[in-house]
């Protein structure tokens, strides 16, 4: 089943040639300076507050670390964050 | 930077863990915009207005408490203007008065030109439709143009020009057709005494040949037997027109003296002064003005002008022969020169000027060539 799954992934991603966030609904980020983060692909938010946000991704939880967070718009695809940027890191909030 | 053209519910929710709510949302469909967390259980969001029953739903399914505090948007606009209700009709009304008049024709001008009557085209304008109140389009106002130049030969031009609530209308008269020998129902007559070059006869019958020496009032093309009621033709014949003139050879001339006379006159807006230097009684000439000052401490337009004279008396002259005649024969040529009709070419000039009783007489006369038909009377 991994080998299928392995085999149909290289061939979207090589013979069709998406991109690979595309063809593995890995997630994307997109931070423009320290105050705007864009996630792309994201399952859900597990944790928002005003210092932190923690969002539910394929590859795991993807946790932002700041201050001042406001969620500018969330749909169910982009997730567009707003405020002052310290650290993103994978796993819960207490991970460094 | 929020698009203030999208309708916008603004709501605060209370619940135990918004971050359900948000994941909930998110499933049904549900856009969430500038989400805050206030305290631990309290979240600000927006919402499109027209999503916003789907998440009064949700809310309610989670038992979540919420409020609506705001609402924005193009929808909502009008809660703004609810205070202020009769500006808000006043500026409707107004809006609505303009778009009704915009489009209105309020007054026609009639561009004033020779040879058209405004009056007898502004009543031929309201039989063709044109009147204050119409709203016109450009195609409606070609075809009334057409119209009005089809219905009445009289103009050779319409326009009919939209500025704004005016319509501007300009027109150009007719060109009388010129009528020589084209007349119908008359017979062509002589103009002057001429000699007969060319004659062409369109209809009626020639009742000269070229060379025919004809008087004035002469029937050249006969329009008596033509079957439709006239003459047509065209005649073309020699005609002499001549004048004369006279200069005496002992003449009487004004000359400078020699003496001048400075006038200082006093000159305001509203009258002249002279002050110095009345020249009452004596022929002068001026031979400059020097200066025209403007008084010191005054504003107003009163000048202190000087201008110099210079005083004339009258002499004999006597001119020799070729100078009379030459001045007789330019004052016949002039003379001549009024007679012969406008635009007629010359083919030849005939001079002669003599000394006659202590004058010099000259006469000129001049040889044309130039249409002498003219309709006459039967």
């Amino acid at each position: 089943m991994n080998l299928e799954r392995s085999l149909w992934t290289k061939l979207k991603t090589g013979a069709l040639q998406l991109p690979r966030e595309v063809a593995q609904d890995l997630p994307q980020l997109t931070l423009r300076g320290m105050d705007e983060l864009a996630l792309r692909n994201h399952k859900g938010v597990a944790r928002f507050e005003s210092t932190i946000l923690c969002v539910r991704t394929s590859i795991g939880e993807i946790c932002v670390c700041g201050e001042g967070f406001s969620l500018q718009s969330i749909g169910a695809d982009l997730l567009l964050l707003r405020g002052r940027i310290d650290r993103i890191h994978r796993g819960g909030a207490g991970n460094g | 930077m929020a698009d203030p053209f999208v309708n916008r519910v603004r709501v605060r929710v209370r619940a135990l863990s918004p971050e359900r709510l948000i994941n909930t949302a998110l499933r049904a469909g549900v856009a969430l915009y500038d989400l805050d967390r206030e305290s631990a259980r309290e979240l600000t969001l927006s919402i499109d207005a027209a999503q916003w029953p789907q998440l009064r739903r949700i809310l309610r399914q989670l038992g979540a408490r919420f409020r609506p505090i705001g609402r924005r948007g193009p929808f909502f606009a009008w809660r703004h203007f609810q205070p202020q209700l009769w500006l808000f009709l006043c500026l409707v009304v107004c809006g609505l008065a303009l778009y009704g008049v915009s489009g209105c024709i309020l007054r026609v001008e009639v561009e004033p030109r020779d040879g058209v009557d405004p009056q007898a085209l502004l009543a031929l304008l309201e039989q063709q439709g044109v009147h204050v109140g119409m709203r016109p389009d450009g195609a409606q106002l070609r075809q009334i143009e057409s119209q009005v130049l089809a219905a009445c030969p009289d103009y050779t031009y319409l326009a009919l020009d939209r500025r704004g609530m005016v319509l501007r209308v300009r027109a150009v008269a007719a060109t009388p057709e010129p009528n020589v020998g084209r007349q119908a129902g008359t017979d062509i007559v002589a103009a002057c005494d001429a000699v007969v070059e060319q004659i062409f006869v369109y209809r009626g019958t020639a009742m000269v040949r070229p060379g025919d020496t004809v008087v004035r009032g002469q029937v050249l093309i006969s329009g008596a037997w033509s079957d439709t009621g006239g003459a047509s033709g065209d005649v073309t014949g020699r005609a002499w027109f001549s004048g004369e003139g006279s200069c005496p050879l002992q003449n009487t001339v004004l000359v400078p003296t020699g003496s001048k006379i400075v006038i200082k006159r006093f000159q305001t807006p509203w009258s002249c002064v002279i002050i110095e230097g009345d020249p009452a009684g004596e022929e002068t000439a001026r031979v400059d003005q020097t200066h025209a000052a403007l008084l010191d401490g005054l504003f107003l337009g009163v000048h202190l002008v000087t201008t110099r004279y210079e005083t004339l008396t009258q002499a004999p002259q006597r001119l020799s022969e070729a100078q009379a005649r030459s001045q007789a024969t330019q004052a016949a040529f002039d003379a001549a020169l009024q007679r012969l009709p406008l635009g007629t070419q010359v083919a030849d000039t005939a001079v002669d000027a003599r000394i006659q009783g202590g004058r010099a007489v000259a006469r000129v006369t001049f040889t044309a060539v130039l249409p002498i038909g003219v309709p006459g009377g039967r």
